[in-house]
């Protein structure tokens, strides 16, 4: 009887009844002083919402009809990859804090990119995914490294006064990094380019090259720009220097 | 003048003009790559821009919306796919001037149009926002409540070719507003509230992480639903001339001011946007050159004219939308809404109260649209060989890195808190899935916003409007403003469903 409908007007319909128990669950507050009278309460509106909710959705569970070419456009390789997004994903929320926002941020980035470059998620190719993730982490961790002796080698010697002052100011220090660790992975670029040649042109090697680049400059990028330039505590997680 | 001056002050430094020039040119790039849209710019750049002082960070919010809605034009002309619906109207003539060899003379025009169209209503917004704004002085609880009551009902009614869904995401998006705590008293309105208490959800849904979730992961979630388009391989395209010529441009003065007048006052409708109004601007442009005797070329053949009419439209827009969003909070369409949420994070609430106490700061927005309207033009045609090279970026590479900003974005918002950028993450990653599903089939996103934006200002003017009146909810029927209100919320109901009646019927 229901196979035309849609599903998402019952989900609706079944939201809104949970907010309805729960607005009822919540109880009535008034205004603090409201001696005399007169507020509706914290409760009205909330109920009045749960009620239109309900009365709309069910209009549109009996009058929203799937269209005969409505049905589901997505491909086995589409819906592998989508599911691998919200996967990853939700991965990323969860591990983004006993990880921290370098590692994660990069392998979210690598990996989604690996497989969209690929346009499915096979398992054959998992195992060069695997190699040049690690190989893209370990080039990360490495331009932070440097990144960082020089942003703690530039404060510390600007406020002691053994170099200039301007040179130890937060944007000074953000540029001269930027432009250290822009000059050394333009060089690993190029040497990769040179030693792995011919392979780097074949898939599924130029996809993971391609990927590995993208994570590391990307990743990089913000932390300069979020933590060092506008110094948002990105989580640290297991990096701890 | 010392106001005007304090104002000036606020956006007179290099910090600021750097950043309206690099929102110019990513407003630019974002409009030109097709499927990313103004609003999703604005939402991705919120995090940054609340990094920045006010000033500074709406110039560059700004200057991304403005270039987004004139870079829409880059692959409307040169590749027939419009980069938002903003250019849709673009698409006809500009492709067919690309076609004839005019492809320079088609960008230049655009962003002509584009700039003639921005400080068009610049002036307009400059002029009426203060009126409108002053008249809001009449207003009490319970204007209050049924002005936010017109602007939610008008934005979903036009919203989505079903009025039901759009009331239905307004109403979805008020319930998210409520969560929290509640306004007068304080006590907390969350589920399983003993559970989560001590969570960041005891102070509400975060407003940029659920904006970002909702135009930016969402639309990752979109695109991946269809196939990955191919990035568009531009040939490469003689380009010689560029200025339309002086006389050219007199000669159009009649479909410059017409299409400048309807964006400008379809800007200013709340729920109306852009992609309206450069259809009623390319139609009043047909009729104009159908009358001219043969001095303008017709619409349809590749004519200047029809780059024109549209590209003025849709960027007389913004400052159309700013006048509503300005003077009364209530945004022109989902852009300015996603801005009136970013003044709001910045502690600034639009209406007459912005205009009594800052007006220092209205008077650097309304600089700042001046400036980045000069920013759009100078980057566009400066740019005009390079930006073709954008629509070639894959969107294998580009939607990646739509959802690492999203997140970075929501959680740099919590700045030094951890764990609310922790939680940041996870409302922006379910807000994204919920928008996804709810795009799939056909709901509108904006209404949600709205009902967001207004519906703290709602409850709270409702609540206190009855309290007022001694408990009387009948208290909406007494006051002449409320009843127009009531009767406007009818109306925007009412007409577009008996068009669609009507339109069923023929």
């Amino acid at each position: 009887m229901f196979r035309d409908r849609k599903i998402l007007p019952f989900v609706g319909m079944v939201v809104s009844v949970l907010y309805f128990i729960y607005v009822m669950s919540l109880g009535s507050s008034t205004m603090i002083g409201d001696e005399i009278g007169g507020d509706p309460g914290g409760m009205v509106l909330p109920l009045g919402l749960s009620i239109f909710m309900f009365l709309g959705t069910t209009a549109l569970f009996l009058t929203d009809k799937k269209q005969p070419s409505q049905g589901s456009k997505m491909e086995t390789e589409q819906k592998r990859l989508f599911v691998l997004t919200v996967a990853v994903t939700l991965l990323y929320v969860l591990m983004a804090r006993p990880i921290g926002y370098l590692l994660t941020t990069a392998w979210l980035l690598h990996t989604l990119t690996f497989f969209y470059l690929q346009g499915d998620v096979r398992a054959k190719e998992s195992a060069i995914w695997l190699v040049s993730l690690v190989g893209s982490t370990a080039l990360l961790v490495g331009l932070y490294t440097i990144g960082r002796r020089i942003t703690r080698f530039l404060l510390l010697a600007g406020r002691q006064g053994t170099i200039p002052a301007f040179l130890g100011s937060t944007s000074v220090v953000v540029a001269i990094v930027l432009i250290v660790v822009t000059a050394l992975f333009l060089l690993f670029m190029f040497i990769a380019k040179r030693v792995g040649k011919e392979r780097l042109a074949q898939e599924p090697f130029k996809a993971a090259y391609i990927a590995s680049m993208i994570a590391v400059a990307t990743t990089e990028l913000i932390y300069l720009i979020f933590r060092q330039l506008f110094l948002v505590e990105l989580v640290r997680g297991i990096i701890q220097w | 003048m010392d106001i005007f001056l304090q104002g000036l002050a606020q956006i007179a430094n290099v910090s600021t003009i750097v950043w309206m020039a690099i929102g110019s040119v990513l407003g630019i790039i974002l409009g030109a790559l097709p499927g990313l849209t103004a609003t999703m710019g604005i939402a991705l750049m919120m995090p940054i821009s609340f990094q920045l002082p006010t000033a500074t960070g709406i110039g560059l919010l700004l200057a991304v919306y403005c270039g987004a809605v004139s870079g829409a034009s880059i692959p409307a002309i040169l590749i027939g796919i419009p980069g938002n619906p903003n250019a849709i109207a673009t698409v006809e003539d500009g492709l067919l001037m690309t076609k004839k060899g005019k492809a320079g003379e088609a960008l230049g025009g655009a962003v002509v149009a584009s700039f003639i169209g921005g400080i068009g209503s610049l002036l307009v917004l400059v002029l009426f926002s203060p009126l409108v704004a002053r008249l809001t002085l009449a207003f009490g609880p319970a204007e209050k409540t049924t002005l936010a009551l017109v602007g939610l009902v008008i934005i979903a009614s036009v919203s989505g070719n079903n009025i039901l869904k759009g009331l239905l995401m307004g109403a979805f998006g008020m319930a998210l507003a409520f969560l929290g705590t509640d306004p007068f008293s304080n006590q907390l309105r969350i589920p399983f509230a003993k559970a989560l208490a001590t969570t960041p959800l005891s102070k509400g849904l975060d407003l940029t992480s659920t904006l970002i979730g909702l135009f930016g992961i969402s639309q990752v979630f979109f695109e991946l639903s269809k196939r990955f388009e191919k990035a568009q391989k531009v040939e490469p395209i003689k380009i010689d001339k560029v200025f339309p010529s002086f006389k050219k441009l007199v000669s159009m003065w009649k479909i410059i001011f017409s299409s400048l007048g309807i964006g400008t006052l379809i800007g200013a409708i709340p729920g109306t946007g852009a992609s309206i109004a450069v259809f009623m601007a390319y139609n009043s442009a047909k009729t104009i050159t159908e009358n001219s005797k043969g001095k303008l070329e017709p619409l349809g053949s590749g004519s200047l004219e029809g780059v024109f009419a549209p590209e003025v439209a849709n960027n007389a827009v913004t400052g159309g939308a700013l006048i509503p969003a300005l003077a009364l909070g209530i945004p022109g369409d989902a852009a300015t809404a996603v801005l009136i949420g970013a003044l709001m994070v910045k502690g600034v609430t639009p209406g007459f109260h912005l205009f009594a106490t800052n007006m220092a700061l209205v008077y650097a927005i309304f600089t700042t649209m001046l400036i980045v309207n000069i920013f759009m033009a100078l980057f566009q045609l400066l740019g005009v060989r390079l930006y073709p090279k954008v629509l070639s970026v894959p969107q294998e590479i580009l939607l990646p890195q739509i959802v690492v900003l999203s997140f970075i974005g929501s959680y740099a918002v919590a700045g030094q808190a951890t764990a609310v950028g922790i939680f940041n993450l996870g409302t922006a990653l379910v807000m994204g899935l919920v928008g996804y599903f709810l795009k799939r089939d056909n709901y509108p996103i904006a209404p949600i916003v709205l009902g967001l934006i207004l519906g703290g200002m709602f409850e709270e003017n409702f609540r206190r409007a009855v309290k007022l009146a001694g408990g009387n909810y009948l208290v909406f029927f007494t006051k002449p403003i409320c009843l127009l209100f009531i009767g406007l919320s009818i109306l925007s109901i009412a007409l577009p469903a008996i068009n669609r009646r009507r339109a069923k019927r023929q």
